[in-house]
């Protein structure tokens, strides 16, 4: 077989010969058998393609979109105060109103969204830091409950960290959560943390909303009452959204009761 | 005229925030990673949102690419198919237990099944993105577009046959990659 055939054999294989030249190709390959076989190769290859791409072109104007979301990821900075914390220093975050933030996820009814500017944080971050360093040197909550390692999403793979679940038996119990390489989000977005307790059948539960001042987030929230827990989740939300769980996921993990 | 700045050279200037950088590289692989996105997904608004995705998240994370690692298509592929593979799973599992599916995910036979056809697009991706640019922009430019040979000549400027040629080194460069990719085709599968 020539290379005026083989180019003609992969060009039909391929569907990039004119429906003319097709139809007289396919005519040919019933006395050429060579030539019918070289297609049948070359189609193969070509459903190997249709395995994994569909045969479709991105829309015009999809590039476009993609530098919108850039320009809106570059003004965000530039609206936000610098961050209050040095940038090896965890930083800390206030969450939401507990009041405000017991609400299942598909319990019908807002949810506030406060979304702390990173210019309050640094006063907040004062009081934040003491119950922090108690809980770490055991003069807080004393022995945590439960553990949970948290592990970002694949695509928030860096994301991770841990949770702890103090005095879960209580009506004060709190979830200490600590997380490294986390991403700011994207403008318009917040973070919000949530916990699943196994009495409430698979709804889980809003404990609190942040943005971070930086990559290390650590914080201090009030559970939504006792429970066995089994669960932590940070979704990405969007400011002022509703008041069930977005979907999107940052990191999460499930708790593992302390000896 | 093509850019001839190669891959790694370009996420270098997207790491400078070059966005035309940035557009010189979705016009290289937009396609490859649409195209896998729609397949796995089979949904044509949430393949443009994972190809969004994967594109910001190139602006973003160019920085840290490291050329010895990875080439760039192999990287951005990647992403491409964890992209995919989340909002798949998002998708199928709106949530009483969002996390569910992301967490214990890799037990579920779907989720498996899922994480073999992302694996399967990823190489072929991969591959089509590892053909030498002039074979690949003819192979694309009929496979995502129909284009006839015709049609790709003229739009090229380039001599018919010599579209035909690139065409067939195409498919013939796929088929050696295909032991090295683990490529099958359907009817092998």
């Amino acid at each position: 077989m020539n290379a005026h055939d083989r180019d003609l054999a992969a060009t039909h294989a391929l569907g990039a010969l004119p429906p003319d030249d097709s139809m007289a190709l396919e005519e040919d390959l019933g006395e050429n058998a060579a030539l019918a076989s070289e297609v049948e190769e070359y189609r193969s290859v070509v459903q190997t393609l249709e395995g994994g791409m569909a045969r479709d072109v991105p829309p015009v104007g999809l590039f476009d979109v993609v530098l919108s979301r850039i320009e809106e990821e570059r003004a965000r900075p530039a609206e936000a105060p610098a961050p209050a914390a040095t940038p090896s220093a965890p930083t800390l975050q206030r969450a939401e109103p507990v009041a405000a933030r017991r609400r299942s996820l598909f319990r019908p009814g807002g949810r506030r969204r406060v979304v702390v500017p990173f210019a309050a944080g640094f006063a907040v971050a004062v009081a934040v830091v003491a119950i922090a360093v108690a809980v770490s040197s055991g003069t807080g909550p004393g022995q945590a409950d439960a553990r949970a390692a948290v592990q970002g999403t694949p695509e928030f793979a860096t994301v991770h960290g841990d949770a702890r679940l103090y005095s879960t038996s209580a009506d004060d119990g709190t979830l200490v959560l600590d997380l490294d390489d986390v991403p700011p989000p994207a403008a318009g977005k917040h973070y919000e943390v949530w916990v699943l307790r196994r009495s409430s059948g698979g709804a889980m539960e809003a404990v609190g909303a942040f943005t971070p001042a930086g990559s290390r987030v650590r914080l201090k929230l009030a559970l939504p009452g006792p429970g066995d827990y089994e669960a932590v989740d940070v979704s990405v939300e969007p400011d002022g959204g509703s008041a069930s769980h977005s979907g999107l996921s940052l990191a999460g993990g499930h708790f593992e009761p302390t000896a | 005229m093509p850019d001839e700045r190669d891959d790694a050279e370009l996420v270098q200037l997207v790491a400078a925030d070059d966005t035309d950088a940035l557009r010189v590289l979705y016009e290289r692989y937009g396609s490859i990673v649409f195209g896998m996105a729609q397949r796995l997904l089979g949904d044509r608004q949430l393949a443009e949102e994972c190809t969004q995705d994967v594109f910001v998240a190139l602006w973003r994370s160019a920085a840290k690419y490291e050329p010895g690692r990875a080439q760039v298509s192999t990287w951005l592929v990647g992403i491409a198919k964890y992209r995919a593979i989340d909002l798949v799973r998002r998708r199928a599992a709106r949530p009483s237990d969002p996390y569910a599916e992301i967490w214990r995910g890799d037990e579920s036979p779907d989720s498996a099944e899922l994480v073999a056809a992302g694996d399967q697009a990823e190489r072929i991706a991969a591959a089509v993105a590892q053909l030498p640019p002039a074979q690949r922009e003819a192979l694309l430019l009929a496979y995502f577009e129909g284009l006839s040979h015709s049609e790709i000549a003229e739009r090229l400027a380039v001599p018919l046959g010599t579209i035909k040629g690139r065409i067939r080194l195409a498919l013939d460069r796929l088929r050696e990659l295909a032991p090295e990719f683990a490529l099958h085709s359907e009817a092998e599968r």
